[in-house]
């Protein structure tokens, strides 16, 4: 799957590079619009992640420019203005999800799965961890053949962790995943480890092993390790 | 009232009594110079008759019917100057009572003295001079009347650049990028308000959109360095081989690193209200709004084991900026969770005017008066900012509503009302 990221800040361009890439995803960059707008015209590519506030112009011209090229790309906007009227232009313009800056890298690589999946791109429509089988679409999950009945919200967590498998997610980065910003200034997030308990109950019930990790108190870590 | 309204007003109260003095003044003096001309005819009479005793000296009985308006008659006092009376007499012609100038003198003929009375009716001079006087007084008010329709037409062809102005600027929205587009006239008065409009409406939405551009110049400059901070810690987390140590620490970071990026989006947020930067209203159905909060929230509740009861069985329809409304009912309803006790409920009433949030907790460990100060906050939470409820009181107050807070000791009780207007 490819990406071109379009991001002006050298240090952060090469960081979220580095975790797309282990993503598997393959990651093109560019560092100003008139860059962006070569590479646009000259590849095609599945996801774009573009920054609004670029040093020769605003990120929303090249959003222009793919819709009157008629792009198939998904679009992503990452902006460091948390202003509502750049978050309406940018998707009225046809983008597909506004990120705000700082954003966490599990929550960007969250963003593109789910961009892909709604996009109907082909390897997204399934995903598989160990025993587990998820539909994202009918937010279905089975463990071998067993249908594994989970609310929204524990689903949603399930999908989050298979997204990021094998990564640390502090619960604060699930936390805004799955409840939305409000609740990142939330001074306790026990209500997480109820979400968590309950998940594990009814995997285990289903016959999964315990795939979910505890790490330090911090947050979870989804793998088949032991 | 119009401006035109109120110089004509200013007008009619000058004029009227100009009017009305100047009648009574001009009869004053048409009747004065009457009286001169009767005085002056009866005095040339009084020398014709002086002359005509002189030449013809009378005997008595001649005396009585010379004229009916001249009487001679025999006196014996001496001789005195002529004196003028206004009297009036029964005219036996007319049948009624006459006024009349009277010149009395007594003329001394030889060793005779008559008194030689003579009278002048005044006939309808008086009726003349005072048709005059409020004839020429109406047609003053006629000839004003037609004046000030004349002005009015005039007043406002004359203003009307002044008129498009005050709708031009009453149309003139300070957010919205258009320039103000004055007519030109060609008066000069008029053009130097144009003029200087345009300035001071150029150099506002100038200031307004650096304001606006230094916050969002402000949000890149500090937000971009915080996503470098923690997108590094994201890649770092993710290293093998941290210890348990080194991985809280990496935490901690991330969780420092959060709070100084909300804290930055809450001061430009104020900052943003300040300069007025919301200024587009709309009608905000205030219980839904908090339908949709308390959804959104409840998983949050719920790992506290509080619950909400809504009373608030008057809604309320307000006209506000949507984002600052849900930013100040969320706010308000976040802290009522945040600082709620454990397993307590949050209660959601509302009134004609009003609508109040009270949770149970302890008391403040803060002064009251502090509460909606900036960086104001309960020592105990270490994710808190202390900004939540300045924005409320921010918000509040550049939306027109009223915040208040209440704390019922004995119930142990925190209740904020905002009250709408």
């Amino acid at each position: 799957m490819k990406i071109l990221l379009i991001e002006d800040e050298p240090e952060l361009r090469t960081n979220v590079q580095r975790y797309l890439e282990d993503e598997h995803f393959v990651v093109s960059t560019v560092s100003n619009l008139r860059q962006a707008s070569q590479k646009v015209n000259d590849y095609n590519y599945d996801c774009i992640v573009v920054d609004i506030m670029l040093p020769d112009g605003n990120g929303l011209l090249l959003i222009e420019q793919l819709k009157e090229a008629h792009s198939e790309a998904g679009i992503i906007i990452i902006s460091a203005k948390n202003s509502l009227d750049d978050r309406i232009k940018g998707l009225d313009l046809g983008a597909d999800d506004y990120l705000i800056k700082p954003f966490y890298l599990p929550e960007l690589n969250a963003r593109i799965r789910s961009l892909m999946r709604r996009r109907q791109y082909a390897g997204e429509q399934q995903l598989s961890f160990g025993v587990l089988t998820l539909w994202p679409k009918r937010e279905e999950v089975r463990v071998a053949d067993q249908l594994v009945s989970l609310t929204p919200k524990e689903f949603a967590l399930l999908l989050f962790m298979v997204t990021n498998k094998d990564r640390l997610l502090t619960k604060e980065v699930i936390a805004e995943h799955v409840w939305g910003e409000y609740m990142t200034d939330a001074d306790s997030l026990e209500f997480l480890y109820t979400h968590i308990r309950n998940l594990r109950k009814k995997l285990s019930r289903s016959g999964c092993p315990d795939y979910i990790k505890s790490r330090y108190g911090i947050g979870y870590v989804l793998t088949v390790e032991p | 009232m119009k401006l035109i309204y109120k110089t004509t007003q200013y007008l009619a109260m000058v004029t009227i009594p100009v009017a009305l003095a100047g009648a009574v003044l001009l009869y004053y003096l048409i009747h004065q110079v009457i009286n001169k001309e009767i005085d002056e005819l009866l005095s040339s009479e009084l020398k014709q008759v002086q002359e005509n005793l002189d030449r013809h000296p009378p005997d008595t009985r001649g005396l009585l019917n010379w004229d009916h308006n001249l009487q001679i008659t025999p006196a014996k006092t001496a001789s005195h100057p002529p004196v003028f009376t206004d009297t009036t007499l029964f005219d036996a012609l007319e049948n009624k009572a006459v006024s009349v100038r009277m010149l009395r003198a007594i003329y001394p003929v030889g060793k005779n003295h008559y008194a030689i009375r003579l009278h002048q009716p005044y006939l309808e001079f008086q009726e003349i001079a005072q048709y005059l006087s409020i004839g020429i007084a109406l047609c003053f008010m006629v000839l004003f009347a037609i004046l000030l329709f004349i002005g009015t037409l005039i007043f406002r062809r004359v203003l009307q650049p002044f008129y498009i102005i005050i709708e031009h600027l009453s149309q003139y929205r300070i957010d919205q990028w258009a320039t103000i587009t004055l007519p030109t006239s060609d008066v000069d008065e008029f053009n130097l308000l144009s003029q200087s409009i345009t300035e001071m409406t150029r150099q506002a939405a100038y200031r307004y959109s650096q304001q606006q551009q230094f916050t969002d110049t402000t949000s890149h400059e500090l937000q971009t360095p915080l996503s470098i901070v923690s997108t590094d810690l994201d890649l770092l987390q993710q290293s093998a081989g941290l210890t348990e140590e080194d991985s809280q620490r990496i935490h901690r970071s991330q969780k420092t690193i959060k709070r100084l990026s909300s804290m930055n989006q809450s001061l430009l947020l104020l900052t943003k209200i300040d300069n007025q930067q919301f200024v587009q209203v709309e009608p905000v159905d205030i219980a839904r709004l908090i339908d949709g909060l308390i959804d959104t929230l409840s998983d949050y509740a719920a790992s506290k084991h509080m619950r909400f009861e809504r009373l608030d069985q008057h809604n309320q329809i307000v006209m506000i900026n949507r984002q600052l409304a849900f930013i100040l009912v969320s706010n308000l309803i976040q802290n009522a969770i945040r600082h709620g006790r454990s397993g307590s409920t949050i209660v959601i009433t509302s009134s004609a005017h009003t609508y109040s949030i009270s949770n149970q907790a302890e008391p403040l460990p803060f002064a009251r008066e502090e509460l909606f100060r900036r960086f104001v906050r309960n020592p105990a939470l270490a994710q808190s900012t202390g900004l939540g409820l300045a924005i409320v009181k921010e918000i509040a107050d550049q939306s027109g509503l009223g915040v208040d807070y209440a704390y019922n000791a004995l119930a142990g009780e925190h209740t904020f009302t905002v009250t709408f207007h």
